[in-house]
């Protein structure tokens, strides 16, 4: 049974996943970036947007970039700017391929074209958003090529693992409460 | 082990002051005024008026300079980095070398002016959400996006959600530190190890997670259900949001000045 209403609810608590995610588990991935960590935040909302679709996730995406605006917020609407363009690449290309391929292989894949999207969408973005965080727009290209490029593409790949992984676990458990 | 005490959602300072009372439409769009000004001007002065109107704004507001300064803490480190990297990094006239690093005084300048604006940007959009609260703040965006709704912005079912994750997200966390215990109680590790070691510790939490947030789901569809929700056609409002004189006024201030600001400086 898959109402609207059921559809409404169930990602709202994607996102409330996503947000305790984001904020409880920080893990610096480069020693010489200790500011960029990863959060699994974006497993929830991958995993939304398979099932329900891009429009949908990029939905979700955009409630998980208000919620990072009001937690987190010293770094305010830049922070949540980067954050929105970054799991709204990711969610909305995966999920874009997702809903023509419905397989394993296809999972697979667009996980894959997700992530991609993600580290290339991220280059002009953090190259027009860096600037303005003070960052000097001589060291702005090294910084991209050098840390946040890699950074985003681990980031992808780590979390695309995850959902791989729990998807079909978390829909037959969801599939066992509707019965 | 209270690991999740200090999370709080919003910053939110309850208070009576009339920044407070505004209506919450007229502090989102004042706050956009505040950030496109923010990106056109590019000299002191125009950082000066600004930072000017927004200590009127804390000052109205009443809200301890404590709690506004508080949110300036964690962006120390990039506060920090910026400036020196500025300092050192702009190409001008030098005033003092130490070893290779140069510093001149277009840096001084220029780093100045980016650490200023970044704390003007933080501090004057903590103020939106240090005077609203989120439910308040939910409701803005509501309106706010109304008018997109002939271009398919789903505003209602918009802030629905939001409302439905915001009265979730103190449950599922404090639900999310017990699963936590629990994993610990059977020797799950989460705090130590390597990346790896850390990425792999996440799954006996992940799974618990989502079947907890998915039970969650499935009672509160079926209450709605039961109540006869049908979405958002037709449906009246416990709290309604009205501008007053006093946000005309507001807003007409913030514009005025914001566009006086940007062309002049």
């Amino acid at each position: 049974m898959q109402t609207e209403t059921r559809q409404l609810v169930n990602m709202a608590v994607l996102v409330t996943a996503a947000t305790i995610l984001m904020v409880i588990v920080q893990i610096p991935l480069f020693p010489s970036a200790p500011f960029l960590k990863y959060d699994p935040s974006d497993i929830p909302l991958l995993i939304g947007g398979f099932w329900f679709g891009p429009l949908p996730g990029i939905i979700m995406v955009f409630m998980k970039a208000f919620f990072f605006l009001l937690i987190k917020g010293a770094e305010g609407p830049i922070g949540a700017f980067q954050n929105f363009m970054a799991s709204g690449s990711f969610v909305f290309f995966a999920s874009l391929y997702y809903q023509k391929a419905r397989t394993r292989r296809g999972a697979i894949v667009a996980l894959f074209l997700g992530s991609l999207a993600m580290t290339l969408i991220m280059i002009p973005t953090n190259y027009i958003v860096l600037p303005i965080w003070g960052i000097p727009k001589e060291i702005v290209p090294g910084f991209i090529l050098k840390i946040s490029t890699p950074f985003n593409l681990v980031k992808g790949l780590l979390s695309s693992i995850f959902t791989y992984l729990l998807y079909k676990r978390v829909k037959s458990i969801l599939e066992s409460l509707w019965s | 082990m209270a690991m999740f005490k200090n999370i709080t959602i919003g910053q939110y300072i309850p208070g009576s002051s009339i920044i407070h009372r505004l209506d919450p439409r007229t502090k989102i769009l004042s706050t956009m005024f505040l950030i496109i000004s923010l990106f056109l001007v590019d000299s002191f002065w125009g950082y000066g008026l600004i930072g000017l109107g927004i200590i009127l704004v804390i000052r109205a507001s009443e809200i301890p300079w404590k709690f506004v300064l508080r949110g300036l803490k964690p962006l120390f480190v990039i506060l920090l980095l910026t400036v020196s990297l500025h300092l050192f990094m702009t190409e001008g006239e030098p005033i003092f070398q130490i070893w290779f690093l140069k510093v001149t005084r277009e840096g001084v300048i220029r780093g100045l002016m980016m650490g200023f604006r970044l704390i003007l940007l933080v501090v004057g959009t903590s103020l939106l959400t240090l005077t609203t609260s989120p439910i308040n703040l939910t409701d803005g965006i509501e309106s706010l996006l109304k008018p997109g709704k002939k271009i398919g912005i789903p505003a209602h079912e918009l802030a629905m959600m939001m409302t439905i994750a915001l009265r979730f997200i103190p449950t599922l966390l404090e639900e999310t530190e017990k699963i936590m215990k629990a994993q610990m109680a059977r020797g799950a590790d989460f705090q130590s190890g390597g990346i790896i070691q850390r990425a792999k510790s996440l799954i006996p939490l992940l799974v618990p997670l989502f079947v907890n947030a998915f039970r969650r789901a499935d009672d509160l569809a079926v209450a709605m259900e039961a109540r006869g929700y049908r979405g958002g056609e037709g449906r009246t409002k416990f709290r309604e949001l009205h501008f007053s004189k006093i946000d005309v006024i507001a807003i007409a201030i913030v514009a005025v000045s914001s566009v006086v600001v940007s062309i002049l400086f």
